[in-house]
């Protein structure tokens, strides 16, 4: 739920990273905080197992110069992506302001992606949250592998609802469309703060 | 999981007269009770207002951990069969701090040393959640950000590139 706080002059938001697992969201979440200048952002915390199997949650909060005197913060985080963490996953998307799906572009992962997509809607919709009215972009992650499908391909799997989601193509490890992936939700976070509904349409890379 | 209010889409707005009512009953509490830092948090960790201790303050990870944690252990009472949660209380060498609800969607931290007790500090937490409940009911939840002498102009025309690398 975003809070304003007129006292301070601060809109907080809080963004969740959902997806494949293994499909690269710390990897997103890591990029952002290693690239993103140190007064704009705090520590990435991450609970994760000794191998970096996310457990419950990473977090990295972030902030932009002010809008208007307002300073907007984003209070990022990831859920694990292993199947049996679905209880948490419900937990941490709970009260979110907008998610970012990041899929596995791998023609091996295909089945894995819409288990997953499927559980997201499983797990919004559990928590009272409707899809249709959230923001909400896909991210195609890991186009530098080889046996990444074809875009089309991936979209027809999670992105022919009647719902059409802004796409990007990206390489969270490179940081190909990182920013511009979180750029995209902040904005349609944005626009529904204002507007008190969802922007009119998808605007990919 | 039981059925939670649906928070996600709405705005929580705390207005300068709430703040400081809220900062009133923190200050108070702390005073009854001692404690060095206590804080009023929205269920994702926002630090709603805070007193006391400022090295105790930071940038928000202290405020999400805190929530994961009571939301963690909320679930797991209620897997285990019970319904009742009364927070969580951290016993540790040189800190302790304590975790309990106010709302479903606000909870109350207090961190606290010796001699300072864990009951003296949950009496007057009780009192404070009290106080703090009354607040919280007064308290607007919109379905925009936009409100009466609230933001002007167009947030989201002007956030077209909000994050860029450094
Ligand atoms: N080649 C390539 N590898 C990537 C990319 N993004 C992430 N990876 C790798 O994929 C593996 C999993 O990445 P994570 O970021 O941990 O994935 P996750 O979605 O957070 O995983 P869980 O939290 O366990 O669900 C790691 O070995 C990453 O280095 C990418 O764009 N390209
Ligand atoms: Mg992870």
């Amino acid at each position: 739920m975003a809070v304003i706080n007129h006292d301070k002059r601060e809109v907080t938001f809080k963004l969740v990273y959902c997806g494949t697992p293994m499909g690269g969201k710390t990897a997103n979440l890591s990029y952002i905080h290693r690239n993103m200048g140190a007064e704009r952002r705090g520590e990435l915390v991450s609970l994760a197992t000794a191998q970096d199997r996310t457990l419950f949650f990473d977090f990295l909060p972030v902030h932009t110069t002010s809008i208007h005197g307002y300073r907007t913060k984003f209070m990022i985080y990831t859920v694990p992506g292993q199947v049996g963490y679905s209880a948490t996953r419900q937990m941490v998307l709970r009260g979110g302001d907008g998610v970012v799906f990041v899929a596995d572009s791998q023609l091996d992962r295909m089945e894995e992606n819409l288990v997953a997509w499927q559980g997201m809607q499983r797990n919004l919709a559990d928590n009272g949250m409707a899809f249709a009215e959230l923001p909400a972009v896909l991210q195609c992650n890991k186009r530098d592998l080889p046996d990444a499908a074809p875009l089309p391909y991936l979209e027809y799997l999670l992105n022919a609802g009647p719902r059409r989601l802004a796409v990007f193509p990206a390489c969270a490890l490179s940081g190909v469309n990182v920013f511009a992936t979180l750029n995209a939700l902040a904005q349609e976070v944005l626009h529904r703060f204002h507007y008190g509904s969802a922007s009119p349409g998808p605007r990919s890379a | 999981m039981d059925a939670l209010p649906p928070s996600s889409g709405r705005v929580l707005h705390l207005g300068a007269g709430l703040i400081q009512q809220f900062h009133q009953i923190l200050a108070r509490y702390m005073e009854d009770s001692q404690v060095r830092y206590s804080a009023l948090l929205e269920e994702s960790g926002t630090v709603c207002a805070e007193s006391g201790d400022a090295a105790l303050r930071d940038a928000g990870e202290t405020g999400a951990l805190a929530a994961g944690a009571f939301a963690a252990l909320q679930a797991v009472a209620r897997r285990l069969g019970d319904g009742t949660f009364e927070g969580l209380f951290h016993e540790g060498k040189v800190r302790q701090f304590s975790l309990v609800p106010v709302t479903p969607q606000f909870m109350l931290l207090s961190v606290f040393e010796a001699p300072v007790r864990f009951g003296v500090v949950k009496v007057c937490a009780a009192k404070a959640v009290a106080r703090l409940q009354e607040q919280i009911e007064t308290m607007p939840i919109t379905g925009r950000g936009v409100v009466e002498g609230g933001l002007p102009g167009d947030f989201a025309q002007e956030a077209a590139a909000l994050f860029r690398q450094a």
